[in-house]
């Protein structure tokens, strides 16, 4: 009996036996920096606290025995530590380690403007382009206010820091797009063929690139296009141009959207005269369809596929016709399907599968000549991306683009066909392995090799770079890579005794995010190797075309954008200086082309007016002039035009049209009507004096205007 | 005999006095927590409060009410946070809260409230990027709540603030925004919270943005 009562005592005394124990220590990271605000306590009880400001916790416990004091903190590895109570105080120093996060993290830089609607620290996004003034809508007009390109106003394409506009490629969803801009016409701009409101997604870079992208010597463009769509929506769009219609439908796991426009510029041409005489003002109709699909939970099937056709005539200046003049009638066609597969593979492998398919098709008219042009191209790509830990990731695919490019040119003096052509299939493969040791240091190394089968010759393209984080808003980063990329149609009708050209890449970048304030400057230097020079443009001899082409290019490029310190505005200031040499086409001599401009200025301003519900845009550029050749001069393209200056201006105004979400946008460029030449035509012949006569490559219009209203239909909810 | 019987009961009692004092445990420390946070002065122990819910979380592995508090804390912490680059690190790590929240009930009315609200904080860090898209994620979220529980006045209370936040061309504004105030105005007085630990917070906010829109 007696034992009995015993025994319930010492119960009794286990139950309520309660003896404290303090627990006390410091939290730190690896560094020694101590970290505040991190949440100490012993699993699976209520005991704990937070550490103070100098890292110092300290707190009581009734808990005895064995138990597991837990450290976590945001952004952090949680610790565990076994640890015995017994009523003596226990003192623990704790390290705590980073945890990879991408937020936090050193992203590499160098050469790249990203914009995206993701987390990740960004320059430009998606809106930024429509809103840009001189861009006019236009994907490639934005980015010419970015550093690292050049202004070149009479074609409209993309030169990055001394390369030529074929150098610079565009990639939707990792695909190469084979034909991105719409037909040239001479001393005329083209423009993109894609809206720029079909990605969320565009990572320009202008030198350093992943191995992921091959076939671009200077520049990549690289777009994403969005998800699911949001929401069903019908969209109307009126054009002081055109006309346009669009609609998108969302179920539960799919999406499919549909346009259609229609452009003529001939009311406009009647209204505001033209430098050009025009017999038939462009006049151009495009379809789209994107559908998307989700396949299982995380897989998506993605497929864009887009259709136009546009026609134009003018008269060319010529002093070979007696009219001064030369008809030019340019007729195009273009059809882009691009289809895309990504889904996981466990839980850290990702698959992607790509294809795209391309047609183009530009027949002109050129005084007593016709050509009619074909180029036609199929790709498709494999990859995957493996994640070993966050902290090492790697990426291998291969690719196979085939492109067959058919030239038949009649000519109707002797009215014969010379039908030129040929067949590239290039066969590519790439990896490249991403390592981040600690948040503050990012290592990125790749290798891509590319077998051509018309040249006959295969090439291994090493990509390094690296970033490290300076200080908690700084960063380092450094890039070096090679680039290959086959000749273009110029010399591979002709011939294909040719090797790849071949630029290697080597930038040096610091950039300094802080609260909505970008600061960048990047310096770069270019090594050109093996470039296509020939005798003399569009001669058919095969001898006449060489590899023996070479040259340089090195610059500094200057960012600044700040979003933070007047409220509602938001502007971007850039500074280029490139200095650029080359020997290649029919050059006689190393020179500066004719695309360069030694320096560039952009100066982009966007201020929201909430008053008047208007985003005004203003856009200056600035670029020195630029060298061109004069028949008149003994020195090669020594001679330079005067400096480029433009004013642009836009403004978007945020209204509703019965209910209607609706925008209505106007532009205007050069309001300060700046007379811009962008060079010169010189006679075939010389006049008695030996003199070649010159006259101007002006715009077509000093100014050019639009206005567009935008309106969405969405459907009433309850 | 006798003594065994009375040992027994004796340690049953034990055992009973035992689990009350862990459900007592958990009432005491989520009732000393709460006053804490009602009685808050300074914005930056928001941080340390949803530390303290986070430790009830996590010794209550069936319990949602300490991880809502915790995410709760963690989102208001983020309002007052001016380093917009540390906005998107909390938020992650109160969504992290929430989760866990809404995988011991994922049919809670008040964790789908602030699903939403975590939503709208998001905007904040870049309104004219994230607008649209976290608009819509947290009306989503928030008409999931109202089906869960159409009587819970937050979720009219916070559709009624981003209403009122949103420029009036998007359909925003204090004519927009005042019906929803007036309704969440009722339902805040018919409202009995299941519990004293139940969220029940909002009522006076909702007045003075009520009383803003007239």
């Amino acid at each position: 009996m007696k034992t009995l009562y015993l025994l319930t005592f010492i119960l009794f005394a286990f139950f309520s036996s309660q003896a404290q124990t303090i627990i006390s220590g410091k939290v730190s990271d690896k560094s020694g920096q101590t970290l505040p605000g991190a949440n100490v306590f012993l699993k699976s009880t209520y005991d704990g606290v937070s550490s103070n400001t100098e890292g110092l916790f300290r707190f009581q416990t009734k808990k005895t025995g064995d138990q597991i004091l837990v450290v976590s903190m945001m952004g952090y590895e949680k610790q565990e530590h076994k640890i015995q109570l017994a009523g003596k105080e226990i003192h623990i120093e704790v390290k705590l380690k980073e945890t990879y996060n991408e937020l936090t993290a050193v992203v590499i830089t160098a050469g790249s403007f990203e914009a995206s609607e993701e987390k990740k620290s960004i320059t430009l996004k998606p809106l930024d382009i429509v809103t840009t003034a001189s861009a006019a809508g236009d994907i490639y007009g934005a980015l010419r206010t970015l550093p690292g390109t050049q202004q070149v106003g009479e074609d409209g394409r993309l030169f990055v820091r001394g390369g030529e506009s074929s150098e610079t490629r565009t990639y939707i969803d990792g695909m190469l797009v084979q034909n991105p801009y719409g037909s040239k016409v001479p001393d005329i701009p083209s423009r993109g063929r894609f809206s720029p409101m079909l990605f969320t997604g565009t990572v320009f870079s202008t030198g350093g690139y992943s191995a992921e992208y091959g076939q671009a010597m200077s520049s990549a463009l690289i777009l994403k296009t969005e998800g699911l769509a949001q929401k069903t929506i019908t969209g109307i769009s009126l054009y002081s141009l055109g006309a346009g219609l669009n609609h998108t439908e969302r179920w539960e796991n799919s999406s499919l959207a549909a346009s259609v426009n229609y452009f003529n510029l001939q009311p406009y041409f009647n209204l505001i005269k033209q430098k050009v005489k025009w017999d038939k003002a462009p006049e151009s109709k495009d379809g789209s369809i994107i559908f998307r699909q989700k396949i299982g939970k995380n897989g998506l099937f993605k497929l864009f596929s887009s259709s136009s056709s546009s026609d134009l005539k003018l008269q060319y200046p010529s002093d070979t016709t007696a009219s001064g003049t030369m008809p030019i009638r340019i007729k195009n066609k273009n059809d882009y399907v691009n289809a895309t597969y990504s889904a996981p593979l466990g839980t850290s492998t990702t698959l992607q599968a790509g294809t795209a398919w391309s047609y183009n098709n530009d027949f002109k008219d050129i005084g007593s000549d016709r050509l009619d042009e074909t180029d036609k191209s199929f790709q498709a790509r494999l990859s995957i991306h493996h994640n070993f830990t966050n902290r090492l990731k790697l990426k291998t695919g291969v690719e196979l683009t085939s492109e067959k490019f058919k030239q038949d040119y009649y000519n109707h003096l002797d009215s014969k066909d010379y039908i030129t052509g040929y067949t590239e299939n290039i066969t590519a493969g790439f990896a490249e392995a991403e390592y981040t040791p600690i948040n503050k240091l990012a290592l990125s190394a790749g290798v891509r090799s590319e077998y051509s089968s018309i040249l006959q010759k295969s090439n291994l393209m090493p990509r390094l770079s690296l970033g490290v984080k300076t200080s908690p808003n700084g960063s380092i980063s450094l890039a070096f890579g090679t680039f290959y990329q086959s000749p273009t149609a110029t010399a591979l009708r002709f011939t294909h005794q040719l090797s790849f050209e071949q630029a290697n890449h080597y930038i040096l970048n610091y950039q300094y995010v802080k609260n909505d304030r970008t600061f960048r400057v990047e310096a770069y230097y270019k090594d050109y190797l093996h470039l296509i020079r020939y005798t003399t443009e569009n001669i058919p001899d095969p001898l006449a075309y060489n590899n023996q082409g070479h040259g340089y290019a090195k610059g500094l490029d200057i960012f600044y954008r700040d979003q933070k310190t007047i409220k509602y505005l938001d502007y971007w200031l850039t500074y280029s200086f490139i200095d650029s040499k080359r020997l290649y086409k029919d050059y006689t001599q190393l020179a500066t082309p004719s695309f360069i401009s030694n320096h560039n200025v952009n100066a982009v301003f966007k201020y929201f007016v909430p008053k008047l519900q208007s985003l005004i845009g203003l856009t200056y550029s600035y670029a020195s002039g630029r060298p061109y050749l004069n028949p008149n001069s003994t020195e090669f393209m020594k001679d330079k035009t005067k400096s480029y200056n433009d004013l642009s201006m836009n403004l978007s105004y945020i209204t509703n049209i019965a209910g209607n979400y609706t925008i209505v946008y106007c532009s205007v460029s050069n309001i300060l009507g700046f007379n811009n030449v962008y060079g010169y035509h010189y006679s075939t012949t010389a006049d008695a004096s030996g003199h070649f006569a010159q006259h101007e490559i002006n715009p077509e219009a000093k100014r050019f205007a639009m206005i567009a209203v935008f309106i969405s239909l969405e459907k009433k909810k309850k | 005999m006798k003594a065994i019987t009375l040992t027994l009961a004796l340690m049953l009692a034990c055992f009973a006095q035992l689990f009350a004092q862990d459900k007592s445990e958990f009432k005491n420390a989520m009732n000393a927590t709460l006053s804490e946070m009602n009685t808050i002065k300074d914005n930056g122990t928001y941080l340390d409060l949803s530390n303290k819910f986070q430790r009830i979380a996590d010794a209550e592995p069936t319990e949602w009410i300490p991880a809502y508090y915790s995410a709760l804390c963690t989102t208001l912490y983020s309002f007052g946070e001016k380093d917009k680059s540390k906005v998107d690190l909390l938020l992650d790590q109160a969504q992290t809260i929430l989760d866990k929240g809404l995988k011991i009930k994922a049919d809670e009315s008040e964790l789908w409230v602030l699903q939403g609200m975590l939503y709208q904080a998001r905007i904040m860090v870049d309104p004219m990027t994230r607008g649209q898209k976290f608009f819509m994620q947290a009306n989503e979220a928030f008409e999931k709540a109202e089906t869960m529980n159409p009587e819970n006045p937050r979720v009219y209370f916070l559709k009624g603030q981003s209403t009122l936040n949103m420029p009036k061309m998007f359909g925003g504004g204090k004519e927009a925004a005042k019906p929803l105030f007036e309704l969440a105005k009722i339902k805040f007085q018919n409202f009995k919270p299941a519990n004293e630990l139940s969220p029940n917070w909002g009522k006076e906010h909702n007045e003075k943005l009520l009383a803003a829109c007239n």
